[in-house]
């Protein structure tokens, strides 16, 4: 289906200069005609002229001067029509009812050019027209006599005068007029495009990303000043948010740190390890939560260096106890990994949430081992269950979980997905072989 | 061994204090900064425990005129505070540690008594761990008091191993303590010293045990 209203602006300017031209000419139409109607003088001056035209057209300049058979045909016979050819001085050439003429002008070669003029005789008003044309190397006068528009002579005149003016200059002004427009719209609707480009590139990480208001014209700028404006209350909503949440992790460390101290000095029973455990539950919740809460407000600083072998002999040094208390191994195995620009801290605490993972995942005995490269890759292999194709896709998502009853939000893969993507790299998750998972972060090399 | 723990809520301080005391160490609490200025102008101290988020000031703005006064004395920073910046701020104003809370009684032991078993600490002299013993200045090594007779680089490393012990000690830090930087090293002349030091423990019959991170260095384990 044909939409009657374009979606674009610019072909929506287009349609409706097109319907404005249209009307251009639809009135210019009429107004020709209604002179044609009203105006005898006009009518009758645009017969002749047509008269004449016809004329010089079936003439040929000889010498001698003839007017084609046909013409004269068309003359012989009637009383209220007439036409001649006459030299500049005044001697009639050729000729049909040349005697309809009353009253010989006296015309002056090279000064008028035109004649028109109407006589009262007794049977009627005799309009006559004469015109200096050039046939051949010779000037003549046709002089032409109507005594009437004729039957036909109103249609006649007005087709001729919509086929001259009409045609020959107003469609091409309205035709040429849209083909400007289109370029113009074009030209003017740049700021716009540039404006949408611009609005894309804002990602919902860089706070400071808006529209740059430079160099629009005032209907789209107050448009992109009032975008902007909305970008900054989102701004700072979002900071607030994460303020927030930032400062309800924090203000719940020291309470739990209590409970923690606390729950030290219990004698270990089975309902104090319960509690414990919920403890731990609860503190790595909060962890989360605010490392959530500040990769959200992450900004990559791109003069920072990571060498992400040293972070991830860093983390294995740390969490290698973690793993030897678990009864499990991990080591670390460096394939001359490139670095990466990057936040180190950031980068680390992704990559502790992947080897704590596996960690978890992995059954007592096992070994998780961690690679820095080939490339600026970190990958984390464990030989745990595996991760269910179907579960992939949800494996990220905040707050999913393999167990749900084991401690721990779920928010972990989440904030590693957002880290390794605020670096501009990625998170992959293969098969291991003959089982297991091995996660990697993928980085741009610096 | 006395310390000073500088934490304004006075819960947590009489926990943390308890939990100290039980471990022997001697506690001294202070709940604002001026408190804690003036307690270490009167007395001498061998740890520092600052929380950074205080009533009166920062806890950091303790540590750049105790450091520019040319004091050794060991800090650990416990906060709540475990931003991404926040960490290496602290470290950069001259903390020896930090600790982000919640953390558990043995964590935070574990800690100041790994600061306190640096060289020239209170603890850097005679280190344990289970039935080892090792002092510095003697030179000698004795495992559930028996004498031990270790080479010169089997006592290095263990010297290193206890001064972090429950920590991977980075196979380079061994490198760097056993050999000097002209000597040229063959590929597994550290795993030569650590597997005769492991054969001398197990062989007198040690409760530790020498694990070996693979591709980061070694950990020594008390029970």
């Amino acid at each position: 289906m044909i939409r009657l209203i374009p979606r674009s602006l610019g072909n929506r300017l287009l349609v409706a200069l097109a319907i404005a031209g249209l009307a251009i000419f639809v009135l210019h139409v009429v107004t020709e005609l209604r002179d044609e109607i009203t105006d005898e003088v006009d009518l009758m001056d645009d017969l002749l002229e047509i008269d004449i035209d016809r004329i010089v057209a079936g003439s040929s300049a000889g010498p001698p001067v003839t007017v084609s058979e046909r013409v004269r045909e068309s003359y012989r016979g009637a009383d209220d029509r007439g036409f001649f050819l006459a030299t500049a001085a005044g001697e009639t050439l050729v000729g049909v009812n040349a005697a309809l003429l009353p009253e010989r002008p006296t015309l002056t070669t090279g000064v008028t050019h035109e004649w028109l003029a109407s006589f009262s005789t007794p049977s009627g008003t005799m309009w006559a027209a004469a015109e200096e044309v050039r046939l051949g190397n010779t000037a003549v006068w046709v002089f032409v006599m109507r005594r009437h528009a004729g039957e036909h002579g109103f249609y006649v005149a007005a087709v001729d005068e919509l086929m001259e003016s009409v045609f020959t200059t107003t469609a091409p002004s309205v035709v040429l007029m849209l083909v400007l427009s289109l370029v113009i719209v074009r030209i003017s609707l740049r700021p716009l495009r540039r404006v949408a480009a611009e609005a894309h590139a804002i990602t919902g990480r860089q706070s400071a990303g808006r529209l740059r208001e430079d160099g629009l014209p005032t209907e789209i700028r107050s448009l992109v000043q009032a975008i902007n404006e909305a970008l900054e209350r989102l701004d700072r909503s979002l900071s607030f948010q994460r303020e927030f949440t930032e400062d309800v992790a924090h203000e719940l460390r020291t309470p739990l740190s209590i409970l923690t101290l606390q729950l030290d000095q219990w004698p270990n029973d089975v309902a104090a390890g319960q509690l414990k455990r919920d403890v731990l539950g609860l503190i790595r919740f909060v962890e989360q939560l605010l490392e959530a809460a500040q990769i959200d407000a992450l900004q990559i600083r791109l003069d920072e260096t990571a060498d992400l072998d040293a972070i991830a002999r860093d983390r294995v040094a740390e969490l290698a106890p973690l793993a030897l208390h678990a009864g499990k191994q991990l080591t670390f195995e460096s394939h001359g990994a490139l670095p990466t620009r990057g936040n180190v801290e950031a980068i680390g605490r992704a990559l502790r949430n992947l080897i704590e993972n596996a960690l978890k995942a992995s059954p007592a005995g096992e070994t998780v081992i961690v690679r820095a490269g080939p490339g600026a890759v970190l990958t984390v292999s464990d030989h745990g269950p595996g991760v269910d194709p179907r579960v992939r896709h949800d494996l990220v998502a905040r707050f999913w979980q393999r167990d749900r009853h084991r401690p721990g939000a779920g928010l972990g893969l989440a904030i590693v997905k957002k880290t390794v993507e605020a670096h501009g790299g990625s998170l992959g998750l293969e098969d291991n072989r003959p089982r297991g998972a091995v996660f990697s972060l993928r980085f741009p090399p610096a | 061994m006395r310390l000073l723990l500088v934490e304004d809520n006075a819960r947590l301080a009489a926990l943390m204090a308890s939990g100290l005391t039980g471990a022997g160490f001697v506690v001294d609490t202070s709940a604002t900064l001026a408190d804690a200025k003036s307690a270490l102008s009167v007395a001498d101290y061998d740890l520092l425990l600052l929380d950074i988020g205080l009533p009166d000031r920062e806890g950091t703005s303790l540590l750049r005129p105790l450091r520019a006064a040319g004091h050794h004395l060991p800090v650990l920073i416990v906060t709540a505070r475990g931003g991404l910046q926040d960490r290496v701020d602290g470290l950069d104003l001259g903390a020896d540690d930090y600790l982000v809370k919640p953390f558990e009684m043995a964590e935070l032991l574990a800690r100041c008594r790994a600061l306190l078993r640096r060289p020239g600490q209170y603890l850097g002299v005679q280190l344990t761990a289970g039935d080892v013993l090792l002092d510095t200045v003697a030179h000698r090594v004795t495992v559930a008091g028996h004498e031990q007779d270790l080479g010169r680089r089997e006592f290095a490393l263990l010297e290193l191993l206890l001064r972090r012990l429950g920590q991977v000690v980075p196979r380079q830090s061994v490198e760097q303590a056993l050999y000097s930087f002209d000597q040229d090293i063959s590929p597994n002349a550290i795993e030569a010293v650590v597997s005769r030091l492991r054969k001398r423990l197990v062989a007198a019959g040690t409760t530790v045990t020498i694990h070996t991170v693979r591709g980061v260095g070694y950990l020594l384990e008390a029970p």
